[in-house]
């Protein structure tokens, strides 16, 4: 999978969590940058990453999960 | 979930509520329940009871943040016809807000809070290697401390608390050795669980979060990483399973469970036609695999049977051949007895089920119907939407469980009248067949040779009395729910007159089936709350119950008696009572009707019943119940 298509369907998973219309993300989008983006709906966009992606998180990455280009990394590393 | 949200756009909410409860039913995925949680929030709770379902003040809070399961639970919620009114707590809330009177909690005034109290605060407390006794004394002090704060907040404000059990989330160090050894994980919380369960008061109610975590494996309910990172109690693929306990359990508070089986014969209670394959050729009971599963239903349905819950048969059969295999076959462990209605014809089953319903005057959302043939269940569930239509699948050996997974039966306490409902529902069968063989109304009654006993609320009985109103929505006048601890307190307080009423006649014991209780201030006796049981329908028991309360009325100086009439859709049929009473109407608006009578003039009305007036406490008969055997 391509870096675009991650951050799509990830742009998706993100708007449809916090009940936006749409939301761009680029390598560099932060939580803070989003309305609504708090540590409760990171928790959720996670379960939902998990879900869409089939991936498994570690404790210790959950914190900086709330940065775009560190998630998308992430997934695409599988 | 498109077609949802076309219908919220174009305001069709009637549409948009009636998918709505479909799709949050059959929805499985934590992301899914959630959305549909929010679209239910957003509707609101205003438009949700104009379409037919009923609001609830409900309150989650404690073990960790329990956030994330309010927008699910809203929607299971709905699912089940109730649009909650939602508070939820933050992180660490619990017991605080249930001790401060002055709490976010108390304030919203809930009429259930659902308190998701975890195993790791009281993980916390255990010292591997304590002795018996100090984890005795623990569990004893944690219990006490969580029932404690649960009791403080019932009887300050009236809410009914749900507490959860508590389930072991890892693998066990010890193995078996851990039930040699009171300070391990898994007896510690066995014994805790334990206690909880013997100690929780009427008014406390319990999630068996430890009975799912152990059938679901502790991994499919609780994910560790969640729990560090962000205090979450459950993990997401257990939150459907989480809310659907909440709900059945939320169901059975509001008396909304479900009262009787309706029950197809050929391959539902035993395998084979019997038209076909005669008695001798029917599956049931030792020889096969399949008669030994359809032996265990009928064992798991005798249990319900027993419990309170009602059984009927619906079946497509010649009715002489279906009662001659249920009279002789060896095997069958439901017997004629057993059942309160036995409809086995060649008429469409929707036309049988109506009538069953009418014959117990029960309405059709108090049935679960079980068919093996799934056109039947599809006929049902299009002709009677109200009635429940589980899928059974086509092995009998799993029919137990889809039953008890639909938790329709859920209840929060089981009397002995319970055991004795089916025994009521038949006499009252007879009572009414002989009705029609009878002429005149009086020699009926008098026939009947029945016996009350009329007594102000006693102990004892709270639990049923408590029961009887809240599920009573015929015969009821002013349709108040209440909670037991309110009961209590009418009881003790002076200025109250309370009475229960059980009656037997020669056909049988009806156990308590009337309640009663009022006011007096002022020389002047409000009627807070009058209901009976449809099981005594036009006995006259309703005019025995107010010879007493007038005799008591004068006794105690009242000068005017208050009736109140809050018209429901369920309860037209008491809504001449008063006048019939001799009651003049005295104020109406469109929520009720309020009646006066004048104790002076007041005639005392005719009965038929013998009565009996015991002191509670000082009890010179034994109960009614076990006198007649």
């Amino acid at each position: 999978m391509q870096q675009q298509e991650v951050l799509s369907r990830l742009g998706e998973i993100v708007s449809e969590v916090l009940q936006l219309d749409h939301v761009e993300l680029d390598m560099t989008t932060t939580a803070d940058q989003i309305d609504g983006w708090d540590s409760v709906s990171t928790i959720e966009i996670m379960v939902a990453v998990e879900e869409a992606f089939g991936i498994r998180l570690k404790t210790g990455e959950m914190a900086s999960m709330s940065n775009v280009g560190i998630l998308v990394n992430r997934i695409l590393a599988g | 979930m498109k077609e949802l949200k076309r219908l919220i756009s174009s305001d069709d909410q009637a549409a948009a509520w009636q998918r709505l409860r479909t799709l949050a039913t059959a929805s499985g995925s934590y992301s899914e329940l959630r959305s549909l949680g929010r679209l239910a929030a957003a509707l609101g709770v205003e438009s949700g009871t104009a379409h037919g379902l009923q609001s609830l003040r409900l309150a989650l809070v404690g073990g960790g943040t329990p956030e994330l399961l309010a927008d699910p639970l809203r929607a299971a919620c709905v699912g089940s016809g109730i649009v909650p009114e939602l508070h939820v707590g933050g992180y660490g809330d619990f017991p605080g807000e249930l001790l401060n009177p002055d709490s976010a909690l108390a304030r919203f005034a809930p009429r259930i809070v659902i308190v998701l109290n975890t195993s790791h605060e009281l993980l916390g407390r255990l010292e591997f290697g304590a002795d018996r006794d100090a984890i005795d004394a623990i569990v004893a002090q944690e219990c006490q401390a969580m029932l404690g704060a649960a009791r403080a907040f019932n009887e300050r404000t009236g809410a009914e608390v749900v507490l959860h059990t508590l389930p072991v989330l890892d693998e066990s160090q010890f193995g078996g050795l851990a039930w040699k050894i009171p300070g391990a994980a898994d007896n510690f919380l066995a014994r805790f669980n334990v206690s909880l369960g013997e100690q929780a008061p009427p008014s406390v109610h319990l999630i068996d979060a430890a009975g799912m975590a152990a059938r679901l494996g502790s991994r499919n309910w609780f994910d560790p990483r969640f729990w560090y990172h962000a205090r979450q109690p459950l993990c997401f693929a257990a939150v459907r399973a989480w809310s659907d306990a909440v709900t059945a359990l939320v169901r059975a508070i509001l008396g909304l469970s479900r009262k009787a089986v309706i029950l197809d014969l050929d391959n539902t209670l035993w395998g084979g036609v019997v038209g076909d394959d005669g008695v001798e050729g029917l599956k049931l009971g030792e020889g096969t695999g399949d008669g030994e599963a359809f032996k265990a239903f009928q064992l798991h349905l005798r249990h319900l049977r027993q419990s309170g819950i009602l059984l009927a048969i619906c079946s497509k059969n010649e009715e002489s051949i279906a009662l001659d295999a249920i009279d002789r076959h060896p095997e069958m462990v439901l017997r004629r007895d057993d059942f309160v209605a036995i409809k086995a014809n060649w008429r469409a089953k929707p036309d049988n089920i109506r009538e069953i319903a009418t014959q117990l005057d029960l309405g059709l959302d108090a049935f679960v119907f079980v068919d093996d043939n799934p056109a039947e269940r599809d006929l049902v569930r299009r002709e009677l939407p109200a009635v429940a239509v589980p899928e059974m699948g086509d092995d009998p050996a799993y029919f137990a469980d889809v039953l008890s997974r639909g938790r329709w039966f859920e209840r929060i306490s089981i009397t002995e009248e319970d055991g004795r409902r089916t025994e009521a529902y038949r006499s009252r069968a007879r009572a009414a067949a002989s009705q029609e063989a009878a002429t005149d109304l009086p020699a009926y009654l008098r026939s009947l040779e029945m016996k009350a006993v009329i007594r102000p609320f006693e102990a004892i009985s709270m639990e049923r009395i408590t029961q009887l109103t809240n599920k009573t929505n015929q015969f009821n006048l002013t349709t108040r729910r209440v909670v037991q601890s309110e009961m209590e307190r009418f009881a003790r307080d002076a200025s109250w007159i309370t009475y229960s009423v059980r009656l037997r006649d020669r056909f049988g014991d009806h156990g308590l089936i009337s309640v009663f209780f009022g006011e007096i201030r002022a020389a002047q006796l409000t009627i807070e709350g009058w209901l009976m049981s449809c099981r005594v329908l036009k006995r006259g028991v309703e005019q025995a119950l107010f010879a007493v309360v007038l005799e008591e009325a004068r006794r105690r100086g009242v000068e005017e008696i208050i009736g109140i009439y809050r018209p429901t859709d369920r309860n037209a049929l008491v809504r001449d009572m008063y006048g019939d009473l001799g009651f003049e109407k005295a104020a109406e608006c469109a929520r009720e009707v309020r009646f006066r009578l004048e104790v002076a003039s007041a005639r005392k009305p005719e009965h038929f019943i013998a009565l009996a007036m015991e002191q509670p406490g000082r009890r010179s008969t034994p109960p009614l119940e076990q006198s007649v055997q």
